[in-house]
C-alpha cells in the first residue's frame, strides 16, 4: 500500500478517525493492527519475516544475556544479508526489511548497552517494530526517543493536525509534481544506459535523477512525518537540505540521517574502541596521526557496509568505495585545509567560497548517482566513458525541456528556494509564518498546492512506486 | 577528585585534541566547539580514559549530553 494511493488515502483517514475516537489507553493497539494491516497488504508471506525478526530481538532483550544477544544479533544480521542477496538475485524481497532489522538491531544494542530499557510488552514492542508510516522506508526509529510516544496516550490537537496536513500535502507536491514528472521522463535511459552518450546527455541525466531521487525519498519522508504527526508521534527526520551541504561527510549528516546516525552508533564508533584502534591511537599521541589512522580504518569498514546495505552488487560496492574515498579524503586534508585557512582566511570565509563548496559537493554527489543509479559496473563505465564524446545522444528524445515541462521546472525552483530559506532560518521557520496568517489565506496556498498536484504532478499506475523501497 | 581538579586536567586533554585553547563549561556542548565532531569525540574519549585512567561504557560514549555530565561521569569512574 504506497503512500500515494487513494487506498492508502482511506486507510489513513479511517486510522486517524478511530485513533482519536478510541479511550487513549487503546489508542497503540489500534497503531499496531493498523500497522500489520497496512504491512499484511503487500504478502503475508513478508509478515511472517517481520513477526520472526520482532520475535528473536523481543527475546534477546529481555532475556538480557549475552550468548542470546549474540545470537540474535546474527541472525538479524543473516537475515539482513539474505535480503540483500535475494534483492540481488531479482527474487522477492520482503519491503522494509533492510530498515526494519537495523531498527531491531539497534534497539538489541541499546538494551545490551544499558541505553535503554528492555520493552516486556510483546505487543507494544510489535508496534515499534512495525510502526505503518516508517515501516517502508524509514526513518530507523530509536527506541528511547520513539517508544514513549507511541505507547503514550494522544488527545486531539488542531495545530499538529494542521501542520501534519501540510507536511503531507508537501510530500505529495513533491512526489507526484518532481519525482514522478522527472521519472517519467528520464525513466527509458535506465532502460537502454548505452543508448545516451556525452558529457551534455550524462550531466542533465545525472542532475535529473539528483532532483527526482531527493524529491522522491524525502518526499516520502515528509508524507510519513506529516501522518505520524497527525497521531500525535513525532519521527526522527531524515532529511535537512542535503544538497546544501559544504562538504561530503556534512551531506551524510544531512542526507538519510537516521541511517547514518544508526551507522555512527552502532558501527563506527564501536570500530574506533576496539583494542587495535585504541593502541594505533596511543602509538600516535594526540597527534594528527592518531586520530586519522583509526578514522580511516573505521571509514572503510563503515562505507563497504554501506554500498553492501543497498545491494549486493559491484556497482554499490563501487560506491561504498566511491564515497568511502571522500570521506577518508576528508580527514587526511585537514591539516592541508588548516594551513591554507591561517594563510589566506579571507578567501575561506567569503560567501563565494560557500557557494564554491556547495556546487562543488553536490558534482561529486551528482558523479557518485553514476555509479549508484545502473548499479552495476559496465553500465557506470559506459556513462562515464561517453563523457569524452562531445555530442549529447538521446537527450532530446527526453523532452526535458520542453514547453509541458516548464511546470515541472518551477516546482524544482520552488524546492530549491524553500531549501535555501530552510538552510538559513531553520526548519519550520515557513510552517511557522504560515501559521501566522489569516486562515483564508493558509487554505488559498493549501488549495494553489493541490490545484498544482493535481494539473501538472503525474500519477496513477505505475506511478506508485518509490526509489527507496528497493532498500 | 573534585569538579575543579577535573576540569583543570580536561582542559589540558582539550586543547592537546583540538591544539588549542578550549572554554569549557558545564553547559558545552560538542555543538560550541569548533570542530568536535563524531570523530573527535571518540578522540576525546580515548585521551580522557587515558588521562583519568578509566573506561566509559558505550552508553556513555554515545549520550554524553554536555561537559557537566562528562566531568560528573569521570568523577563515579575514577
Amino acid at each position: 500500500m504506497a503512500f500515494t494511493t487513494l487506498t492508502f488515502i482511506i486507510f489513513f483517514a479511517v486510522v486517524f478517525c478511530s485513533y482519536y475516537s478510541i479511550p487513549n489507553q487503546w489508542q497503540w493497539l489500534l497503531l499496531l493492527v493498523a500497522s500489520y494491516v497496512f504491512y499484511a497488504w503487500s504478502s503475508p508471506l513478508m509478515l511472517t519475516l517481520m513477526l520472526t525478526t520482532t520475535a528473536l530481538s523481543y527475546a534477546s532483550a529481555v532475556s538480557r544475556r549475552p550468548w542470546v544477544f549474540w545470537c540474535a544479533l546474527l541472525s538479524l544480521v543473516g537475515l539482513f544479508l539474505w535480503g540483500i542477496f535475494q534483492r540481488s538475485f531479482g527474487w522477492i524481497v520482503p519491503v522494509g526489511l533492510s530498515f526494519y532489522c537495523l531498527q531491531s538491531m539497534g534497539y538489541i544494542i541499546d538494551v545490551h548497552w544499558e541505553m535503554v530499557e528492555p520493552e516486556r510488552n510483546f505487543l507494544k514492542y510489535a508496534l515499534f517494530v512495525g510502526y505503518f508510516p516508517q515501516i517502508m522506508q524509514g526513518p530507523i526509529g530509536n527506541f528511547g526517543r520513539l517508544a514513549p510516544q507511541l505507547f503514550g496516550a494522544h488527545g486531539f490537537d488542531y495545530q499538529q493536525a494542521k501542520f501534519g496536513m501540510e507536511r503531507i500535502a508537501w510530500g505529495f507536491f513533491k512526489k507526484i509534481v518532481i519525482a514522478n514528472g522527472i521519472a517519467h521522463r528520464i525513466d527509458p535511459v535506465w532502460v537502454d544506459v548505452n543508448g545516451y552518450s556525452g558529457l551534455g546527455s550524462w550531466s542533465v541525466i545525472l542532475f535529473c535523477y539528483a532532483i527526482q531521487l531527493y524529491a522522491d525519498f524525502s518526499g516520502y519522508m515528509d508524507i510519513a512525518c506529516g501522518c505520524s504527526q497527525m497521531l500525535g508521534v513525532k519521527i526522527d527526520e531524515n532529511f535537512n537540505c542535503p544538497y546544501l551541504a559544504k562538504t561530503v561527510p556534512e551531506f551524510w549528516r544531512r542526507w538519510h540521517m537516521t541511517l547514518s546516525e544508526w551507522f555512527k552508533t552502532y558501527l563506527f564508533y564501536p570500530i574506533l574502541r576496539t583494542r587495535i584502534c585504541n593502541k594505533i591511537r596511543k602509538m600516535f599521541k594526540s597527534t594528527f596521526l592518531g586520530k586519522a589512522v583509526p578514522a580511516t580504518v573505521a571509514l572503510a569498514v563503515v562505507w563497504a557496509t554501506t554500498g553492501l546495505w543497498h545491494g549486493a552488487s559491484w556497482g554499490y560496492v563501487a560506491w561504498g568505495v566511491y564515497y568511502g574515498f571522500f570521506m577518508i579524503f576528508a580527514i587526511w586534508m585537514v591539516p592541508v585545509y588548516d594551513r591554507l585557512h591561517s594563510v589566506v582566511p579571507g578567501i575561506f570565509n567569503s560567501r563565494m567560497y560557500a557557494v564554491f563548496q556547495m556546487l562543488r559537493t553536490f558534482a561529486i554527489v551528482v558523479v557518485g548517482y553514476g555509479i549508484f543509479k545502473p548499479a552495476n559496473i559496465s553500465s557506470t563505465m559506459h556513462i562515464f566513458g561517453s563523457c569524452s564524446e562531445i555530442s549529447s545522444v538521446g537527450l532530446i528524445s527526453l523532452r526535458l525541456f520542453v514547453r509541458d515541462a516548464y511546470p515541472l521546472w518551477c516546482a524544482v525552483g520552488f524546492l530549491f528556494a524553500v531549501d535555501v530559506i530552510h538552510y538559513k532560518k531553520g526548519n519550520g521557520w515557513i510552517r511557522s509564518l504560515m501559521a501566522k496568517c489569516p486562515l483564508l489565506l493558509q487554505l488559498a496556498l493549501i488549495c494553489i498546492g493541490l490545484i498544482y498536484i493535481v494539473n501538472f504532478g503525474t500519477y496513477g499506475d505505475g506511478y506508485n512506486h518509490f526509489e527507496y523501497f528497493k532498500f | 577528585m573534585n569538579r575543579e581538579k577535573v576540569y583543570s586536567r580536561l582542559k589540558d586533554v582539550f586543547s592537546d585534541v583540538f591544539d588549542g585553547e578550549v572554554e569549557l563549561k558545564d553547559a558545552t556542548t560538542a555543538s560550541d566547539v569548533e570542530g568536535w565532531d563524531s570523530l573527535s569525540h571518540i578522540t576525546i574519549i580515548g585521551a580522557i580514559e587515558d588521562e583519568f585512567d578509566i573506561k566509559f561504557p558505550m552508553k556513555d560514549v554515545v549520550h554524553m549530553k554536555n561537559v557537566g555530565d562528562l566531568v560528573s561521569k569521570i568523577i563515579e569512574l575514577s
